[in-house]
């Protein structure tokens, strides 16, 4: 491997764009591995030694990669609701909430769903595309989004604006993710938190909730942030340096249609369509029946249930990302004795960061055709 | 190294052949008599032996039977069953797909030399499906996918009967241990494959989230359970394991799917047929799932909130997700995760498979049976077809309803339930039903359930709704107000631990891992919420 591809082997970028992005990424793995947490307060975060930049030192051929999947409707909210009508109408309501690495918008036709997007696309590439190519950023979005949208639309003051107006509800559309945790940069310090093995009275911790409470990565109440952290903790407990597979992003991993119902009889995976990304590492799809079927969305039923939300589509849709692990049993990294510690109140880093002044402070490497 | 695996053993796994009478007083007979690759039918209960079949005789419409029997196929353990569907797959799409799920009581307890003998019961469950399409084919068995003498039972869809077909291996025959029709008839109800399968359905007994006891998004059942040489750890039924949420989809999908044609097949002339069988999934508790906090055992502390899950306290899959009783409450009752520490304390709460034993809760807190989803789906169905109006639903569930399990008193109204009922016209049943009550209302005592329904369905139309939701707050409510202090919520863990004895006594709790013990005596007298939310000795 010589860079890393953008996510979903995405073909947005020219080679120079794509040679910038692969140097981005390389450098968060690169900060994420050295990261001891002291620049914000915290203790026995780091170095995480067990996860390692594969274009530094390129995995075995024997490597492993592992694919770790939840479910995209949001777990906080699944556990608060008193019904699934609340719960459905509350996922619905704000981006804010669709806190699990994927984020959806309805599209209604007289009151009945027509349309539902998905996206696990992070907010970072696209801020990243609008500091290169902004033209593109347009382009995909009215591609995507509205044909009718502007420029000024994205970038509002000269700079783009991620929760612009065409991407920042659950009816208006969905370009990529907002909410503030769903972020690549999430995804890469949660792997690499995780890949530090701890023990506690030389008892080597393995459970969802004590890797958490004591790696204090990512956030308990979600399906994704305990579960990423126990799977890739299980491959750095078997003496691995692990990290994450090419090309590195947050995926769709599919939708399971048991129990789902159309009024001719069709299957419903006929109207699942995947418009970015690949069939293995999608980013973007679509739930939309063609007009030519005589039935919407809303026609559909669910265990007997007219879909009227689309997280009761969401509770069907499954996100993933891609652990790769290799050198099995060679690692010599012994394990920590200690939790994250909290020494001062700075907030640990959850992910979120500004491309723009990373690139600033790393330009793109140009590279010639 | 020396392979220190554990074989477990399932003692209900294979029903008991070998003892003259089982535990239900059913003829059964001596399994060695069974010849290697023969066929035989034994439905228990009903057939005094295991009887001979032929290909012929055998006439089921599943996969099972139709690409395995029927091709001659003798599988004697796991792996030659998964190699035949494999090959036979590649002629029949409709099994080509292959999920798999495992389970275990003891699945998130580590390893270790102390606990290699403990009795974790790590099950194994095979799809076999169409992409997108329900699965065609189950395979249940133990994670020793060699053996020929350990529990290796299926669940085929008869295409043609559109039911389950239940079959099992044994000493290198195939027993067809009947279908879900079977399930429903008197002399086989509850014997065999219909201890846990009790309506003929699917069974995933932990079927909702925090799915306890699966590999899950919530919990992972990881390789730190097994002997580090434990085999089965090399197997891509393990490499490629599934989660736990997927199995609950393709379980609901299932139970819909029979039900529905249980309810077709029962239709005659406008007609719904055998409707006793139908109404006591509404009025009594055939089976029930287990369901429990998503709060993790280890993380009680002062300051967590120990979701409590609301059916334990009403049926709220029925009278809020389906009939729409709107409650105007922001969250599920929950206690203090110290004071929740505390009761099991007070109570010696342990996890035990009767060798080992760990002081403490489940993986996840405060199991405790709730409303089956196989008799949800029933009370959907009737509420589709028009046999029962919501009103009528509504006003059922609401008696005794902060009893949503082994209610005594809404059981009592099978009796006045007519044989059939009219479809698409809810009037019919009411118009006998009500009748039936208010012949005898005169004559029975004031706190009768026959006198609690008629005032609940005499209610106006435009009333009973709110009445009920109001009925419904004020007890969550005052369950809140009681989950504030150790002394009020005592009785309220009492009470789940008397519902838990009742689960206990049920075929259906296979596991002694699955629910924990206490020092509360099994002979206790059995509990009961009132209607204001105290815990009381049960009554009628």
């Amino acid at each position: 491997m010589i860079r890393f591809d953008p996510p979903g082997f995405l073909d947005d970028f020219n080679d120079s764009q794509a040679q910038s992005w692969s140097d981005w990424i390389s450098q968060q793995l690169d900060e994420a591995r050295i990261k001891d947490g002291s620049d914000l307060g915290w203790l026995h975060d780091g170095p995480r030694l067990q996860f390692f930049n594969p274009l530094k030192q390129p995995p075995d051929a024997n490597a492993t990669e592992i694919d770790i999947t939840w479910t995209a409707f949001p777990r906080v909210i699944k556990l608060q609701s008193i019904s699934n009508q609340d719960r459905w109408r509350t996922a619905d309501n704000s981006r804010d909430a669709q806190d699990e690495y994927c984020e959806w918008s309805v599209f209604r036709e007289q009151g009945k769903i027509s349309r539902v997007t998905f996206t696990s696309e992070a907010a970072e590439y696209w801020r990243f595309m609008a500091a290169v190519n902004p033209a593109k950023v347009l382009a995909l979005y009215q591609q995507h989004v509205n044909a009718s949208i502007k420029l000024e639309d994205l970038f509002p003051n000269g700079a783009y604006e991620p929760r612009n107006r065409w991407n920042h509800s659950t009816s208006g559309g969905a370009m990529h993710m907002v909410q503030r945790n769903n972020t690549l940069g999430a995804e890469i310090e949660l792997a690499a938190a995780a890949t530090i093995v701890r023990q506690r009275n030389g008892t080597i911790l393995t459970s969802e909730q004590e890797l958490l409470a004591c790696g204090k990565y990512g956030q308990p109440e979600r399906n994704s942030d305990p579960h990423i952290g126990t799977l890739v903790n299980g491959l750095a407990r078997k003496k691995a340096d692990v990290t994450l597979a090419n090309p590195i992003g947050i995926y769709i991993a599919g939708l399971s249609i048991v129990g789902w119902k159309t009024p001719d009889e069709s299957s419903a995976l006929d109207y699942w369509k995947i418009t970015r990304g690949t069939k293995d590492k999608a980013l973007r799809a679509e739930f939309e029946v063609p007009k030519e079927k005589g039935f919407s969305v809303g026609d559909i039923s669910i265990y007997g249930y007219p879909i009227e939300f689309g997280s009761q589509i969401a509770d069907f849709v499954t996100i993933k990302l891609t652990g790769l692990a290799t050198r099995f049993g060679k690692s010599t990294v012994p394990p920590e004795n200690d939790c994250c510690t909290v020494i001062s109140p700075t907030p640990k880093n959850n992910g979120e960061i500004n491309v723009a002044e990373t690139l600033r402070a790393h330009p793109p490497r140009v590279t010639r055709n | 190294m020396q392979n220190k695996t554990h074989i477990d053993v399932f003692p209900r796994r294979q029903y008991s052949y070998s003892y003259g009478k089982d535990k239900f007083g059913a003829n059964v007979s001596v399994s060695n008599k069974l010849q290697p690759e023969g066929i035989y039918r034994f439905i228990m209960g009903r057939d005094a032996i295991p009887k001979p079949l032929t290909l012929e005789q055998l006439d089921n419409g599943d996969a099972f039977a139709q690409l395995v029997l029927g091709a001659g196929k003798f599988p004697l353990n796991a792996r030659e069953l998964i190699s035949i569907l494999d090959e036979s797959a590649q002629q029949n799409p409709e099994i080509s797909e292959q999920q798999s799920f495992l389970v275990a009581e003891g699945g998130h307890i580590p390893w270790s030399a102390e606990t290699a003998d403990l009795s974790r019961q790590f099950r194994l469950v095979l799809t076999r499906g169409a992409l997108g399409r329900d699965p065609m084919l189950f395979v249940s068995t133990s994670k020793e996918l060699n053996s020929e003498t350990t529990f290796l039972q299926v669940v085929s869809w008869d295409t043609k009967r559109e039911m389950l077909q239940f079959y099992e291996r044994r000493d290198g025959a195939w027993v067809w241990a009947g279908n879900s029709a079977d399930a429903l008839a008197p002399d086989s109800r509850g014997f065999g494959p219909f201890d846990s399968h009790v309506n003929g359905v699917l069974n995933m007994k932990e079927l909702k989230f925090p799915w306890i006891n699966w590999h899950s998004e919530a919990a992972a059942i990881q390789d730190t359970a097994f002997a580090p040489d434990d085999p089965f750890l090399c197997e891509s039924v393990w490499k490629k394991r599934s989660q736990a949420e997927e199995m609950e989809r393709i379980v609901r999908s299932g139970i819909l799917r029979l039900t529905k044609s249980r309810f077709e097949s029962c239709t005659v002339n406008g007609r719904l047929t055998k409707l006793p069988e139908f109404m006591r999934q509404v009025l009594q508790t055939t089976t029930v799932n287990l369901v429990s906090s998503p709060i993790f055992y280890e993380n009680l502390q002062s300051g967590i909130n120990v979701l409590l899950p609301l059916t334990f306290f009403m049926n709220s899959d029925v009278l809020i997700d389906k009939l729409g009783l709107d409650l105007k409450l922001s969250s599920k009752p929950t206690v203090d995760g110290a004071l929740y520490a505390a009761c099991l304390r007070r109570y010696d709460c342990a996890l035990t498979d009767g060798k080992f034993r760990f002081s403490g809760d489940t993986h996840f807190v405060f199991a405790v049976p709730e409303p089956a989803l196989e008799d949800n789906i029933v009370i959907l169905e009737l509420l589709e077809r028009g046999i029962l109006s919501n009103k009528m639903a509504a006003c059922l569930l609401m008696v005794d309803f902060s009893n949503a399990i082994f209610s005594a008193r809404r059981a009592t109204f099978l009796q006045y339930i007519p044989d059939s009922a009219e479809i698409e016209n809810p009037s019919n049943f009411t118009n006998i039903f009500v009748g039936r009550l208010e012949t005898i209302e005169s004559n029975l005592p004031a706190n009768a359930p026959e006198k609690e329904f008629l005032a609940n369905w005499r209610l106006p139309d435009n009333v009973w709704a709110f009445e009920f939701q109001t009925r419904l707050q004020r007890f969550l409510q005052e369950v809140r107000r009681r989950c504030g202090t150790l002394e009020e919520f005592a009785p309220i863990f009492e009470l789940a631990e008397s519902r838990r004895r009742e689960f206990r006594r049920r075929p259906l709790a296979e596991f002694r891992l699955a629910i924990p013990t206490t020092n509360i005596p099994d002979s206790a007298p059995l509990l009961e919420f009132a209607p204001d939310a105290s815990v009381r000795p049960k009554v009628m």
